[in-house]
């Protein structure tokens, strides 16, 4: 990156942001379809975080702070995509959630486990971005329901609620990877 | 509380997000009810797994460098 800017040093800037570009990256590359992108992303973000560094304010948390730039950023290529299709089924989701049972059923860790890591990331781009992001900064990256309000600029129930359907819609999308691949198992 | 009622906190259960005096009371009705929690056992064993499979990834070195 460029020299000093402003009043804040480039140090200031390793110790605070810097340490947290694996978490950013690798939160990236769960939000976007490829390592491109999501390489593009994580630049985007760092160049952004490095620019409007002089606005964070010290003693908050900075990991926070970046995913929000990477969430504006996000939602940004996807309203600029906007016109590529999102393969979700909202309405099923509802339906199973009120119909089925509001508890977990073992046989859905055993699907996690006989997937494979591109089928779950899969799973997790078929999500909705809005969805998509709240699950990956729960479940993924640890963030609790106060950041990612805080990231999402958006109130602690709606969290709760948008992290409730991404999960319930996760679950629905791995169990239909399971079944097409004991079809195809079948098939073959 | 029953179990319909705590179906509605198991997220935030096993979040780890309820006050104290919620989670004692999710923690007493646990004790006694072998169903809600296997289902607190599904679920973290679920999302324990999920975190396991979508492994990390180390930042690219010609990524890291232009930082």
């Amino acid at each position: 990156m460029g020299p000093d800017h402003g009043d804040r040093s480039h140090l200031e800037f390793e110790e605070v942001a810097l340490v947290h570009m694996q978490r950013i990256y690798n939160a990236a590359l769960r939000l976007t379809r490829n390592k491109p992108e999501a390489e593009d992303l994580f630049q985007e973000t760092y160049l952004r975080a490095y620019r409007f560094f002089h606005q964070f304010r010290q003693g908050t948390d900075c990991r926070a702070w970046l995913f929000t730039i990477l969430r504006n950023l996000f939602f940004t290529r996807v309203r600029q995509a906007s016109s590529v299709a999102v393969d979700f089924d909202e309405d099923r989701v509802y339906r199973e959630a009120k119909h089925g049972s509001l508890l977990p059923q073992n046989p859905e860790i055993h699907l996690v486990h006989r997937l494979a890591g591109e089928d779950i990331q899969q799973a997790i781009l078929a999500l909705p971005p809005k969805l998509r992001l709240v699950v990956v900064l729960a479940d993924l990256e640890g963030c609790s329901y106060r950041e990612i309000a805080e990231i999402c600029q958006c109130p602690i129930g709606t969290v709760m609620s948008r992290l409730y359907r991404g999960r319930q819609a996760l679950r629905t999308a791995l169990r239909d990877y399971a079944k097409s691949e004991k079809t195809s198992k079948e098939d073959g | 509380m029953t179990c319909p009622d705590f179906a509605r906190y198991l997220q935030a259960y096993c979040d780890g997000e309820l006050d104290v005096s919620k989670m004692l009371e999710v923690e007493e009705h646990l004790q006694g009810c072998p169903s809600c929690s296997a289902a607190v056992e599904a679920e973290e064993a679920f999302r324990k797994e999920l975190r396991r499979t979508v492994a990390q990834e180390p930042v690219p070195p010609h990524i890291a460098e232009r930082l």
